[in-house]
């Protein structure tokens, strides 16, 4: 069965305006372990969130029914808990998150400094990554550091190197 | 039957390490392979309207969504259209989610306009027929847009369409319909040569 003719100048009008669109932006595939390594940072932080939020939450309630027991509800006994600590655990629990991430980020320049190519691939791929925030900003420093330590070691535009050409050998 | 990224060990005398080694490889090469095309997949969903940004974080999640959930892919299918209903899934979340900013928050979140034309980073739509179509199908809500790019861009007939979502095949009728309907409407009365407008409807 053929499409209609509406239908089949609908398919063509965008077919011609997915032609005409911009290339899908965004970078090429990572490895897998750079993946998973993004999940799990991910994961760590929305934990982080969540902790936070019932902080959040825990503080209002208890404020409430200090302000107006009558108005929240029957009168049971709130245990007398100071919400600091519970505020505490959640900031504790963001910044483990945090070292946690720049942990696994240095882990990486140390092993790209020491020549892992895939290391060195993982770091760009991070540092290209603009959804994970401050391991990105890291990533970046790291991977000028790394550059900067690799000009040092081989320098170019003949700073420091004798230009004559290597003897191509014995004349006949 | 042997299933994709379920490889025994026992099957060829190999350890568990290396098994889980050919593992990975084969899904790193699948992905290689999948990437672009599910690029382009969630830049058409979008309306063309995805930052550098947006694209990276949708097509990481549907690669990372498709590794955890490797086992749940039956041979029944192929990988290449397992994981394109992964993305019509993970970007509809995204779409979905954006639009609940736009609607809590839309004063203070740049218009469609700008998102289409992807403003902030990315080049300039061009002018003409397709920019047009291209901004107005940004300006879509995401179940409408979706519907359209399925069937008319991605190819895919009406039966496969309302599988991929989960819809009757009358209901995805109805809504291609309607989606046809609102493109008319938001391409509005000055569009002369409107593509959604039905033949008879033409001067």
């Amino acid at each position: 069965m053929s499409a209609p003719p509406d239908d089949r100048r609908l398919a063509s009008a965008l077919d011609d305006a997915d032609r005409g669109a911009p290339a899908p932006p965004g970078s090429g595939p990572p490895s897998l372990a750079a993946l998973e390594r993004r999940g799990r940072l991910r994961q760590v932080r929305r934990g982080g969130g969540v902790i936070a939020i019932a902080a959040t939450g825990l503080l209002w309630a208890v404020h409430l029914r200090s302000a107006a027991p009558e108005a929240v509800g029957p009168r049971v006994t709130v245990p007398t808990v100071s919400v600091s600590p519970v505020l505490a655990l959640a900031s504790r629990v963001q910044e483990r998150a945090a070292e946690g991430a720049a942990r696994e980020v240095r882990d990486l320049y140390v092993r790209a400094a020491g020549g892992s190519r895939a290391a060195r691939g993982d770091l760009e791929w991070l540092a290209s990554a603009y959804t994970v925030g401050d391991e990105a900003a890291l990533a970046r420093a790291l991977l000028a550091r790394l550059d900067a330590r690799e000009a040092d070691a081989h320098p170019r535009d003949g700073a420091g190197v004798d230009p004559t050409p290597e003897p191509m050998g014995r004349p006949r | 039957m042997i299933r994709p990224f379920i490889l025994h060990a026992a099957s060829g005398g190999s350890s568990r390490a290396e098994v889980r080694a050919e593992e990975r490889q084969l899904f790193e090469r699948r992905m290689g392979a999948e990437w672009a095309r599910i690029a382009r997949l969630a830049h058409r969903l979008s309306g063309w309207s995805l930052g550098p940004a947006d694209a990276d974080d949708i097509v990481q999640d549907v690669f990372l969504a498709a590794w955890q959930r490797r086992a749940d892919h039956r041979g029944d299918a192929s990988w290449s259209t397992w994981v394109h209903a992964i993305a019509v899934r993970t970007v509809g979340r995204a779409m979905r989610s954006r639009e609940r900013r736009r609607r809590w928050f839309g004063r203070l979140l740049p218009g469609p306009e700008l998102e289409a034309a992807g403003a902030a980073d990315g080049p300039a739509p061009g002018d003409g027929a397709g920019a047009a179509l291209r901004l107005a199908m940004g300006r879509l809500r995401h179940a409408d847009r979706e519907v359209l790019v399925l069937h008319y861009l991605e190819g895919a007939g009406t039966d496969e369409v309302a599988e991929r979502l989960e819809l009757t095949p009358e209901a995805l009728r109805a809504r291609l319909s309607r989606a046809r309907r609102r493109l008319r409407e938001v391409m509005g009365p000055e569009a002369a040569h409107d593509p959604a407008r039905p033949a008879e409807d033409l001067p």
